[in-house]
């Protein structure tokens, strides 16, 4: 069992590492310095304010977008180049080959994200931008969000193509976001079953507002430690929960 | 009693590996939900220790029934024992090796780190290393044992996916057309693997379309045809079907020879010079030697008698071009093909 699981999670996690992990953070790095380019205009205080305002959205951006691509693209790779054939004719469970699959990824995405928490610091620091712990909060919440992003999408993936578990994630991701606001539309709705759709909704997905502290991190406010770790347990529930369901999925289909 | 405990012996030493009974498959595709039947009712027994092979032509239903037996699809309807466990049962897939129709690999692992990942699934925890290293050597790969599979050519991706097939040293190895994409010497390699693999009493069943190497390795053959199972057999038997004998004679024949020739049925002859080939029907083998008396007394010199048999090609061909069937032609042909021979 535990094996299984090494292997699963240390193939995920070399093959996504060696892949294309450089490009994303190029990417983010690049993109980190053209926008300090931009920041002398701003008063000392406005530019702590936007610098942390900005690199920490601008990094959640990038964790929803990396946990979606990856998460998507780590079962139909599979299939579209028959790996998965030779691996689910192996002495394993299909749930142990999922579960193997979504640590590998988180612990890429973690890998991915802390590069780039990184080159946040470290602008933080050319900047002499005070760092405090509610960056490293945030920090974690993001990772949180991005890798119930590839799980959703992971779930998705196990019985859609790739097109469609992308605009599902897609719809799954804004949903999500809009979480907070669905309610109170909801509020609004005069029609009985728009709003049990959307109380419905609102139940189904998580509230992404949980892991939002901008408005934290750009004043510098403390994020009390019980939010921290109510968000952790409300993200690996409802990471059980997308797991759970993509291995009933995965345990009943056909690979053809 | 004793021939009793001796048949119960035969029976343990011929222990079925595969048995499929009327296995069907019906996929539905598109939005009409289109009915496709891949496979219709395959009934095959595999016993331990043979090489079992698999041909028919493209979209015969090879790739779908060893889907079903490596438990990649379900049937949807018929019954299945592998290795004596109902169904696809995860305990056989311990002792099963599978290599797939076309497969690509994790492009950025080496070969070594993808054998290295195959044989953690089946579990095998000591000497990995070693055990990894021996069948990159098996499979001519040493070489490229750091090499990143992403720069592999088809048919090193081919030896890596025999290599993954055999590395839990399974007892039965399932091989959807082993040789497709390899050379020459790559083919050869295979055929020696998979001979030997049976020589370690593992059972082997594969699909090919190359003809010649089902010929040269299979112990016995099923040829599947629009999802259907057209004939199973031994190899030897189904190659001695039809089989004629051809005799070459040295010498000038007299008129007398060629005319007596002539007039029995079933055998052709034709005179180049001095050499004389005589072509006998199968119905004809039993009479071998009267001919062959005939030809010594005429003072003709015997340089060659060949018994042979129809190839796999032939047999191939001969049912590409009979004319495809319903499921009720086959049967009245069998029927009638039966009564014949209790007739006779
Ligand atoms: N996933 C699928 N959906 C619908 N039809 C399918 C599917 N897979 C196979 N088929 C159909 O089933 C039939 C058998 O296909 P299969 O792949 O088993 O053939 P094959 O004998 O392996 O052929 P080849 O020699 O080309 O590999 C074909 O007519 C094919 O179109
Ligand atoms: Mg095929």
């Amino acid at each position: 069992m535990m094996l299984t699981l090494s292997a699963f999670i240390s193939q995920t996690f070399k093959e996504s590492i060696r892949n294309k992990i450089m490009y994303g953070i190029g990417f983010f790095a690049v993109a980190i310095f053209l926008f300090s380019l931009v920041l002398g205009e701003l008063s000392l205080y406005e530019q702590a304010r936007v610098i942390r305002d900005v690199c920490m959205t601008f990094l959640m951006v990038m964790g929803i977008a990396l946990g979606m691509y990856t998460g998507i693209g780590l079962i139909h790779k599979e299939i579209d180049r028959r790996i998965i054939y030779t691996i689910l004719s192996k002495p394993i469970r299909r749930y142990q080959f999922l579960i193997g699959k979504f640590i590998g990824i988180s612990c890429t995405l973690f890998v991915e994200l802390a590069a780039m928490f990184l080159v946040v610091l470290g602008l933080l620091a050319v900047r002499s931008v005070d760092i405090d712990v509610t960056l490293f909060q945030a920090f974690w919440l993001t990772y949180l969000q991005s890798i119930i992003v590839a799980a959703a999408a992971l779930m998705f993936s196990t019985f859609s193509s790739a097109m469609l578990s992308t605009l599902m994630t897609s719809g799954f991701v804004i949903l999500s976001l809009l979480n907070p606001q669905i309610g109170i539309y909801a509020a609004q709705s005069k029609t009985l079953e728009v709003r049990a759709a959307m109380r419905g909704a609102q139940f189904l997905l998580p509230n992404f507002g949980h892991f939002d502290v901008s408005t934290q991190v750009s004043y510098a406010l403390e994020i009390p430690w019980s939010h921290v770790l109510w968000s952790s347990c409300h993200a690996i529930a409802y990471i059980v929960v997308l797991l759970c369901i993509a291995s009933i999925i995965l345990e009943k289909r056909d690979f053809i | 009693m004793p021939v009793a405990g001796a048949h119960d012996k035969k029976r343990d030493m011929t222990e079925m590996m595969i048995e499929l009974k009327e296995l069907s498959k019906t996929f539905y595709t598109g939005f009409r939900r289109r009915r496709v039947d891949a496979v219709r009712g395959v009934t095959l027994e595999v016993e331990r220790g043979e090489i079992f092979g698999l041909i028919g032509p493209n979209g015969a239903g090879k790739t779908t029934t060893i889907k079903m037996l490596t438990g990649l699809i379900k049937p949807t309807s018929g019954s299945m024992k592998i290795m004596g466990y109902d169904g696809f049962d995860r305990r056989c897939s311990r002792k099963l090796g599978y290599l797939p129709e076309i497969s690509y690999y994790y492009e950025s692992l080496t070969a070594a780190e993808i054998l290295d990942f195959y044989a953690k699934l089946y579990g095998i925890s000591e000497n990995r290393a070693r055990k990894v290293d021996e069948w990159l050597e098996r499979v001519n790969m040493s070489y490229a044992r750091d090499k990143r599979l992403g720069q592999f050519s088809k048919g090193m991706q081919q030896r890596i996916g025999l290599a993954q097939a055999l590395i839990g040293n399974p007892d039965l190895v399932i091989l959807d057309e082993p040789q497709s994409g390899l050379d020459p010497i790559g083919r050869r390699d295979v055929s020696n693997i998979i001979r030997e693999a049976q020589n370690q009493g593992k059972t082997i069943f594969f699909s090919s379309h190359i003809l010649p190497d089902v010929e040269r390795l299979c112990d016995r053959v099923g040829l599947i045809r629009k999802g259907r199972m057209e004939i199973v057999g031994s190899l030897r038997e189904l190659l001695s079907q039809n089989q004629h004998i051809e005799i070459e004679l040295l010498g000038s024949p007299d008129a007398e020879f060629t005319d007596k020739i002539g007039k029995i049925d079933g055998v052709k002859c034709e005179v180049h010079e001095a050499v004389v080939n005589l072509t006998l029907d199968p119905i004809m083998a039993s009479k071998t030697n009267d001919i062959l008396q005939l030809a010594i007394s005429s003072g003709l010199a015997v340089s060659r008698v060949i018994e042979r048999g129809q190839d796999l090609e032939t047999l191939f061909e001969s049912f590409e071009s009979s004319p495809a069937e319903s499921a009720d032609h086959t049967d009245e042909a069998q029927a009638s093909s039966a009564s014949e021979e209790s007739r006779s």
